[in-house]
């Protein structure tokens, strides 16, 4: 006899089973799940919401890389993502990657700026703007002054991106920084560099008080900037808490009349251990998460309510190889080993339909530079391809007719050893013979940046600007720390000076596009297949799509979407039976 | 006796001297430097655009020293009653003792409780009913708890839970004064984990001295004249079977601190655990250097008290 109770499961299951369907068909970028409901359109004060932290250890603005998801919540910066231009608003662009075109940058505490020459930016302060009310700053108003002390501040200190050596200084290598007026400040560079504006993102104003009477920002009591959130404790290595600044100077410009932020309390709590994380998220004490993609799936299972979106990823896997050395040096040996891979299987098997071939050194995520594979021309595109006949006829001209021996250096990454693996036996099928080593993560780190390791070395490896392969490793800096593979290219290194002195957009982007093709067939590296990228949150934060980049050129700004995010609380109660 | 606890810790001095050196030299060689590290991930974050002064932030923590000098320097500081500072954060390793020391000593002491609690009773229980379908469990259950790792089992607890149920453990640590009963929720899983597994050594061994002083002609002669059977276990066996239990007790609590790195990461606890293995990732030498000669201390320490509760347990061991 069929019960009620049974009849009801049955259409539960029926429903989840279409859900997980429809979820799992679901085009890339569409966001999925949300089996409870979403969160109201109206945005809605109070509230909390708690995320994955990093480390608590790093308070202080200056050393802006760590204190990049803390720093940016107490203070902020000159120029920021538009956010109204973002799916919230006009839908024109994603900020899913770190780098934030120009076009969708806005002032934040530069109303505006200029750039008169490819040397000179001018910020036009924003007035109305306050401290928090600490002592000894005491909420007084933020003026061009405090743009000034922060960025002659970070000039001096070592660690900070502003730094300046002594022998640089003494080479006249650095910018300076003048006031025009009290509400306006010039930056002058001693050369060209178009992509001056992007150092704006690391420079998170600080008051002049705090520093004069404690000496650094380090101390989280010590937190005072003029961001939409205020430190309230912290436990080392566990969590830190913050409340909302009730001053906060900045309007919702999707909701012009409301005064930012809508949440009460952000909680960031430190989770070393990515299944307690992914067990917080399915249990709803962490709000958000981004989830590996052989656990995506599982997560949507078990908790169809969260809500979730697929990207390309932000970063790919590499293989760098020592082109400063034979047989490296030769183009048709590295181009041979390229052509030897079959990425198109490794996405299909391995990643089970979830990874990306990628080109490199430009990401999908950094558009204006990017060309996608199809329109690659066909020498270009079969780099990404499989031709293991091509690559053993490379091989011969080359000198290599019976291949090489060589060893790859990998760290304890989930899937990278294994990538290795599978990129061992096709290589073998060529006659390269390649030896995996296993190497500890920090021993990983000094072997590459030193670059001290034998042949190739592979890692996860990302761009954060459309440029910065292109300004680091392929020219531009030839003693980079991150010219991995010792590439010597004059050819890069020229035009990337005359791309920096180029103020127009669009011919930097035709630039940039150029270059890219001719770096991708001198194949300096090898991208491999790197899995999609998953976000999943809760259903009741709304204003709140996925976005991850307003750091415009780092991954620091993430935490800037906190300041528009607002909680369903009616939803939350529903869900979980807390508000 | 007196004269035995003086000469013990005036040895100790030139231990831990020389454990300083050594573990100050081991992490130096440990293969990546720190500031190629600093300098990596602050890059990282900065998208390679700009490049730290490797130079400058070498002076700045004063690693452009010779090793004698930095050594030195360290020694003075400890002398000092500083253990150094973190190459990365600037804060003193005494503020992070101060904070962690209570997480890892409040996991440790339930561990070890619940690992005595579980030892003693089944240990005591297998000896006196050998053979029996007591023992035989008694002795499956050490077995399984010596053979599972605790961090498989940990994993577990935290998956399934979330699956099956929607519960984890709590996410945030709250310190014991603030909050007791959340506090202890965060705790217990945890050291039920590390203190099932420590109590399966601590049952074996139990088990084993105990079957042995069982069969001892005095303890023999305490069941003929009609003595209770607890008075006779507890009184009789029990004392004179827990020397070896003692040794192998203390010399688990060095190894516990090994145990409570895995648990302290898996249930994200802020402790010495964790600090430690951070410490070691990031290279950061003082902290790493600071905490191993802490930790030696300790252990030294224990092994004294160890030594010196054999007087206690067994009157013919005296020291001169």
């Amino acid at each position: 006899m069929v019960t009620e109770k049974a009849v009801v499961w049955l259409m539960v299951s029926c429903l989840m089973a279409v859900l997980l369907v429809v979820v799992s068909c679901a085009p890339a970028e569409e966001i999925g799940g949300g089996m409870h409901g979403t969160a109201t359109e109206e945005p809605q004060y109070g509230g909390s919401i708690t995320f994955w932290l990093v480390s608590t250890d790093y308070f202080d603005p200056v050393f802006s890389s760590n204190a990049g998801p803390c720093a940016v919540l107490t203070y902020d910066k000159l120029v920021t993502g538009d956010w109204s231009r973002g799916p919230g608003g006009t839908g024109e662009y994603s900020f899913e990657a770190d780098h934030v075109p120009e076009q969708f940058r806005t002032g934040h505490l530069a109303e505006s700026w200029e750039m008169p020459d490819s040397q000179t930016l001018i910020y036009h302060i924003r007035q109305g703007v306050s401290f928090h009310d600490v002592p000894p700053v005491n909420g007084r108003e933020m003026t061009a002054d405090d743009v000034l002390y922060t960025f002659e501040w970070c000039q001096n200190h070592p660690k900070s991106t502003l730094y300046v050596s002594p022998a640089e200084r003494k080479a006249g290598n650095l910018a300076t920084y003048s006031k025009i007026d009290d509400w306006t400040i010039r930056v002058e560079n001693y050369q060209p560099d178009i992509a001056m504006l992007d150092g704006a993102s690391w420079v998170f104003v600080m008051p002049h008080e705090m520093i004069e009477e404690y000496g650094d920002l380090s101390d989280w009591r010590h937190a005072c900037g003029t961001g939409p959130f205020m430190v309230e404790n912290v436990i080392e290595a566990s969590s830190a808490t913050w409340k909302k600044n009730p001053d906060y100077w900045m309007q919702d410009p999707l909701h012009p009349k409301n005064q930012l932020p809508y949440v009460g309390t952000l909680t960031g709590v430190v989770m070393p251990d990515e299944t307690a994380a992914l067990s917080a998220l399915r249990t709803h004490q962490l709000d958000m998460l981004p989830v590996a993609w052989d656990k995506a799936t599982g997560v949507t299972e078990s908790n169809p309510e969260l809500m979730f979106v697929e990207r390309a990823p932000r970063a790919t896997n590499v293989m760098f190889m020592r082109t400063d050395k034979e047989p490296y040096s030769d183009k048709k040996v590295r181009q041979a080993l390229a052509l030897a891979i079959d990425q198109q299987a490794i996405a299909e098997e391995y990643f089970e339909g979830s990874g990306y071939v990628l080109t490199w050194p430009c990401l999908p995520v950094n558009a204006e530079a990017f060309t996608p594979l199809e329109e690659l021309p066909e020498e270009v595109r079969q780099l990404y391809e499989y031709h293991p006949e091509k690559a053993k006829e490379l091989l011969a001209e080359s000198g290599y007719p019976d291949g090489f021996e060589c060893e790859v250096i990998v760290y304890l990454l989930p899937g990278a050893v294994d990538q290795c693996t599978i990129v061992k036996e096709y290589l073998a099928e060529v006659g390269v013979d390649m030896e995996v080593n296993v190497v500890e993560g920090s021993t990983f780190s000094s072997l590459i940046y030193g670059r001290r390791y034998n042949d190739l070395a592979y890692c996860f490896w990302g761009n954060s600007s459309p440029q910065s392969t292109w300004g680091w490793a392929h020219g531009g800096v030839v003693d980079s720390i991150f010219n991995f593979s010792g590439v010597v290219d004059p050819i890069a290194e020229e035009r990337f000076d005359e791309w920096r002195a180029t103020q127009n957009p669009a011919e930097r982007s035709r630039m940039m596009k150029e270059e890219y093709l001719r770096q991708m067939e001198l194949c300096w590296e090898i991208p491999l297949v790197a899995p999609a990228y998953h976000m999943f949150w809760a259903p009741w934060l709304g204003g709140f799509h996925g976005e991850v980049g307003l750091g415009l050129t780092s991954p620091m700004g993430a935490n800037e979407r906190f300041r528009y995010i607002w909680i369903d609380q009616d939803l939350k109660y529903e869900v979980t039976g807390q508000r | 006796m007196r004269d035995y606890i003086i000469r013990r810790l005036l040895l100790m001095i030139p231990t831990l001297l020389l454990i300083s050196f050594i573990v100050f030299l081991m992490v130096r060689f440990i293969p990546g430097d720190v500031v190629e590290l600093m300098v990596m991930e602050h890059a990282q974050q900065q998208a390679g655009q700009v490049e730290l002064d490797v130079e400058a932030m070498r002076a700045m923590m004063g690693l452009d020293q010779p090793i004698y000098v930095q050594y030195g320097e360290w020694m003075s500081g400890l002398a000092h009653g500083n253990l150094g500072e973190s190459l990365w954060t600037g804060r003193t390793l005494n503020d992070m003792l101060v904070e962690r020391l209570p997480v890892t000593f409040e996991l440790g002491l339930l561990a070890f409780l619940i690992a005595q609690l579980i030892a003693f009773p089944v240990g005591i229980y297998s000896a006196i009913r050998q053979d029996t379908m007591g023992d035989y469990l008694g002795r499956s259950g050490a077995i399984i708890g010596l053979a599972t790792p605790n961090f498989w089992l940990a994993t577990m607890v935290m998956v399934f839970p979330a699956i099956l149920w929607g519960w984890s453990p709590p996410v945030c640590y709250i310190p014991f004064l603030d909050d007791p009963i959340t506090n202890l929720k965060l705790f217990i899983i945890p050291a039920i984990l590390l203190g099932t597994s420590m109590s399966a050594v601590t049952m074996r061994m139990l088990r084993t001295t105990m079957l042995e002083v069982l069969r001892q002609d005095y303890v023999r002669t305490a069941w003929s004249k009609g003595l209770r059977e607890r008075v006779v276990v507890m009184r009789h066996a029990l004392r004179n079977s827990l020397i070896p239990v003692v040794t192998i007790v203390s010399g688990q609590i060095p190894i516990m601190i090994g145990g409570t790195v895995i648990m302290e990461n898996i249930f994200s606890l802020p402790g010495i655990g964790r600090l430690f293995f951070d410490a070691i990732v990031t290279r950061d030498y003082t902290i790493v250097s600071g905490l191993n000669l802490v930790l030696a201390g300790v252990g030294l320490f224990i092994i004294l008290a160890t030594d010196l509760s054999y007087a206690y347990l067994d009157p013919r061991v005296r020291y001169k």
